[in-house]
């Protein structure tokens, strides 16, 4: 077995690999190097595991908050396409994964580990939803072209909704968001679940009784 | 004509300046150090890269002695565009200081 060389220990060598992967030579000279320099040093210099395992982390922490911030911060720099194509993806898709996890990174301080618990209750409900709908497919409900409608306008009453569970998973999550973010409306919105449950069953109760007639879209709204 | 931008120095700008100007040239880390806590490591290249950009700064890779391995690191010097646009958005914040006060 060969015993590892100086080089071959060196502190940081992926991260080289990584930045001249992501950035062009520019960046990597005049931003990146530098800050992979300083963790090389200071692992040199640490004195004892515990010194040496603190100049990795605070290295390393360094070195990718330069990448993740690189798109915002280097935009006129060139950060480099293969940066630019691995964060935004071929459609710009990947861009909302970047915009996500620093809009946590950046709402961390504030909120702490509800964050936690949203993001990860979040990804569950998604991941259930979504579960949900590939064995029972939404029934659309059929929509009026626009030329029907009386005046063009943007009214959120007229947007015909298929009323299914995923409507629901809507209404109790916007409600939740709300009572969370806004305790102090907490009695206006259960009177206004209690008036909106009594007035859905009774416009349920009339139509019911009423099949033939076509409902009138003024009273519904 | 020509239109010239007006030369800005925000506060994390001036303050690298200030030390480069009273303690000679430094290094990205020494930088961090005698800012106590005001500059970031994860950031500072980023700031020092748009100063040389802007023509404050220049910057040169240290001389690693024989032997040595590694990366070098960049220490960075003060550019006599930096100085002055230091000491006239000094004086300009000291006037305004003033005018304000009184």
């Amino acid at each position: 077995m060969t015993r590892p060389t100086p080089e071959t220990r060196l502190p940081g060598r992926v991260l080289v690999l990584i930045a001249r992967a992501l950035f062009d030579e520019p960046v990597c000279s005049a931003i990146i190097d530098p800050a992979i320099a300083d963790l090389q040093r200071e692992v040199q210099d640490a004195q004892g595991t515990l010194q040496r395992a603190h100049a990795y982390l605070r290295g390393y922490l360094a070195f990718w908050t330069l990448v993740v911030m690189a798109p915002f911060t280097l935009r006129g720099r060139r950060a480099g396409s293969g940066l630019l194509a691995l964060l935004l993806g071929p459609t710009g898709a990947n861009g909302l994964v970047v915009f996500v996890v620093a809009l946590l990174w950046a709402s961390w301080p504030m909120f702490g580990r509800f964050i936690a618990a949203a993001t990860i209750g979040g990804t569950l409900l998604a991941i259930a939803l979504r579960r949900w709908y590939t064995r029972h497919p939404s029934k659309v409900a059929p929509g009026r072209p626009l030329a029907s409608l009386p005046s063009a306008e943007i009214n959120l009453s007229s947007i015909p909704v298929a009323g299914d569970i995923g409507g629901l998973f809507f209404v109790v999550g916007t409600v939740m968001t709300v009572l969370l973010g806004v305790p102090a409306v907490r009695w206006f919105i259960m009177g206004s679940i209690a008036a909106g449950c009594m007035l859905a069953v009774g416009v349920f109760a009339w139509r019911s009784s009423h099949p033939s007639e076509p409902a009138s879209s003024l009273s519904l709204r | 004509m020509r239109y010239q931008p007006t030369p800005t120095l925000p506060p994390k700008e001036r303050l690298i300046l200030e030390m480069l100007v009273s303690e000679g040239p430094l290094f990205g880390l020494q930088l961090v150090a005698l800012s106590k806590g005001a500059l970031k490591r994860g950031t500072v290249y980023v700031t020092l890269g748009r100063m040389e950009e802007k023509g404050y700064l220049t910057s040169e890779q240290e001389a690693l002695p024989s032997g040595a391995i590694g990366l070098p690191r960049r220490i960075y010097h003060p550019t006599a565009l930096g100085q002055r646009v230091l000491r006239v958005w000094s004086q300009a914040i000291r006037q305004l200081t003033l005018e304000v006060q009184t």
